[in-house]
């Protein structure tokens, strides 16, 4: 981690209270969390959940599916779940509920002094020309601009995260990265070459636009609103995206850039693609019988069991 | 109620799954929602379920002790509880994931033929000059950066929509309440933050902020003269989407913390409990004298 971003002054506090987590700095945070080197944050409670198990599987090798596990803690904003030296946590919908998770999360690693975590966000989005249940490794997110930048709104003044390859690249290009909210290199591009060579996954690498919204931002059709555009300008749009290597689009992922270079900390982030909006806005039921999101999940623990027993 | 003609058009409609909700548009769905005119919706599960069994025990005398209600949506994003011809349903946390729900709601609710609708947001806040416990109901909602509005970009162009609260709703909720209550209630602008952190200008998240104190009580000033008396994360979304669909909206949220003293939500259980119920029985009242 970046120490120089991180923010000392909650490290004052004599509790620190970790308020959507419904954890406080009085208990041992060191001792419960000081092993963590993972977290793979999903979008929703049941993700959460389905990760958790597919991760749990693997690691104790269990072949049965009959158990289940207890999320920890307050379960009224996001369902928590630690398992050896990995966190699996729900992050909510968009941008605010994310940045909400991400920064509770990472403020109890500090309170534990885990030094380096690695972050995968797991989350299903809209493809651009993919077919379903691909798995889109993101190189970097855009906005609706396709610029690589993540701007934020900070005691009224606008503020865009630089986005740096961490530890990695001199300070010149530093400059130029500013304007390239790019994941971690390392981290994508070794995610991704496990999972060419793995060939169990049907896997991508390429830029996700993060919208604000479901329907507008993501040019759908088929929202309840009036949109502000036609059909003939949504297929221009999409083309064009396409044109600039973007593949899918989601809620979440320009903050999980924005927030981890700005701090220095390795992530990356996983679409699981349930449509292809060059053919149709509408996610069709039957994915919902293909629970893509335990292949990503799959790809995640393999690629976090190998790690670790390279550094063994 | 206004829709995209568009979506009522696709060919497709009946049994057009709501992939937020994780159901059908089918009449099964639509039954169980029809007759609905009032929905409460709230941040949290845990308040939607605490507010259903309120509602059941003060509407339909059912003792909250031995009834459960039934979520009626079977994605883990949101739940949604029925009382007589109210719907009480949690939203998350931030704009885009409580106009997400609001679009797949509304589209039951048009099938439903709910054209007699209303739309409350029931929230927690952060204060600024207002005192934990009090409950304000917004008038206009802001952007964090003093926008009087709420910006989007879609296809890249960016369009700002009026963030104007329904103040004929606003009346008939002042109107219902009781001469002595034991809270404020206060009128008033609320900015609409897209994070806790930084964007609600705290010094307490993981980054370090890029202001200082005094830059921190300049903004809060700046907010005050605009009449913005908390912070919450959905007014300006909720309020895009009821002005752009031509349904009554508004919000109340109970005050849990004042900005003006402090950063951290460090209230008791029983406090925070406390300081909630107050924006419950706000709207308890409301919907009782509504339903009258």
């Amino acid at each position: 981690m970046n120490l120089d971003s991180i923010n000392q002054d909650f490290l004052k506090l004599d509790v620190d209270y970790l308020y959507h987590l419904g954890i406080d700095s009085s208990i041992d945070l060191v001792k419960l969390f000081g092993n963590v080197r993972w977290v793979i944050f999903t979008r929703s409670n049941h993700d959460a959940q389905l990760v958790a198990h597919t991760v749990t599987k693997k690691l104790y090798a269990i072949n049965e599916d009959n158990f289940e596990l207890n999320p920890l803690y307050k379960t009224e904003r996001f369902y928590f779940y630690h398992i050896q030296d990995i966190i699996i946590v729900s992050t909510g919908i968009g941008i605010p509920s994310t940045s909400i998770c991400l920064n509770e999360i990472t403020k109890l690693l500090i309170h534990a002094k885990v030094k380096n975590p690695t972050y995968l966000h797991i989350g299903s989005a809209s493809g651009i020309g993919l077919a379903l249940g691909t798995l889109l490794i993101n190189d970097k997110a855009v906005n609706t601009k396709f610029e690589s930048v993540f701007n934020t709104i900070e005691c009224g003044t606008t503020q865009s995260y630089p986005a740096h390859f961490n530890n990695l690249l001199s300070n010149s290009l530093y400059q130029y990265a500013k304007k390239h909210a790019e994941l971690n290199n390392i981290l994508r591009t070794n995610l991704y070459q496990y999972a060419k060579t793995h060939g169990d996954f049907n896997v991508k690498l390429g830029s996700v636009i993060t919208t604000n919204d479901y329907y507008d931002e993501q040019a759908r059709l088929d929202g309840f609103l009036i949109p502000d555009y036609t059909y003939q300008e949504q297929q221009q749009y999409l083309n064009n995206a396409q044109k600039h290597g973007i593949l899918a689009m989601n809620m979440e992922g320009l903050l999980v850039a924005g927030f981890c270079n700005q701090l220095g900390i390795s992530a990356t982030a996983i679409s699981v693609i349930v449509n292809d909006c060059l053919i149709t806005d509408v996610v069709n039921q039957a994915i919902e019988k293909s629970p893509f999101i335990i292949n990503a999940a799959s790809l995640c623990i393999k690629y976090i069991m190998e790690d670790f027993s390279n550094a063994e | 109620m206004r829709n995209n003609q568009f979506f009522a058009a696709l060919p497709q409609l009946t049994g057009y799954y709501l992939h937020s909700l994780k159901m059908n548009l089918d009449e099964m769905t639509i039954t169980k929602f029809r007759g609905i005119t009032q929905v409460v919706l709230q941040g949290s599960a845990e308040r939607t379920l605490s507010l259903a069994k309120t509602l059941a025990k003060q509407l339909l005398n059912i003792d909250e002790h031995y009834f459960e209600p039934v979520d009626l949506i079977p994605s883990s994003k949101y739940v949604a509880y029925r009382v007589n011809n109210i719907l009480l349903v949690s939203h998350g946390m931030g704009n885009p994931s409580i106009i997400t729900l609001l679009d797949s709601l509304s589209k039951i609710m048009l099938f439903a033929n709910n054209t007699n609708l209303e739309y409350i947001r029931v929230g927690t806040s952060g204060g600024i000059g207002v005192a934990p416990g009090s409950v304000v109901i917004t008038n206009t909602a802001y952007m964090p950066d003093l926008t009087c509005g709420y910006r989007i970009a879609p296809l890249g162009k960016e369009i700002i929509y009026s963030t104007t609260m329904n103040s004929e709703l606003n009346s008939r909720i002042i109107n219902a309440q009781p001469h002595h209550l034991d809270f404020k209630i206060v009128t008033g602008n609320t900015a609409t933050a897209d994070d806790f952190y930084l964007s609600q200008a705290r010094f307490d998240g993981a980054i370090k902020p890029k202001y200082t104190k005094v830059q921190q009580q300049e903004y809060f000033k700046k907010l005050q003269q605009l009449g913005i008396v908390n912070f919450d994360m959905e007014a300006t979304g909720i309020a895009m989407f009821g002005n752009r669909a031509g349904i009554p909206v508004t919000m109340l949220a109970s005050i849990i913390i004042n900005r003006l003293e402090t950063d951290q939500v460090s209230a008791t259980h029983d406090e925070l409990v406390g300081y909630t119920l107050n924006a419950q029985r706000v709207i308890v009242n409301y919907l009782l004298k509504a339903l009258q």
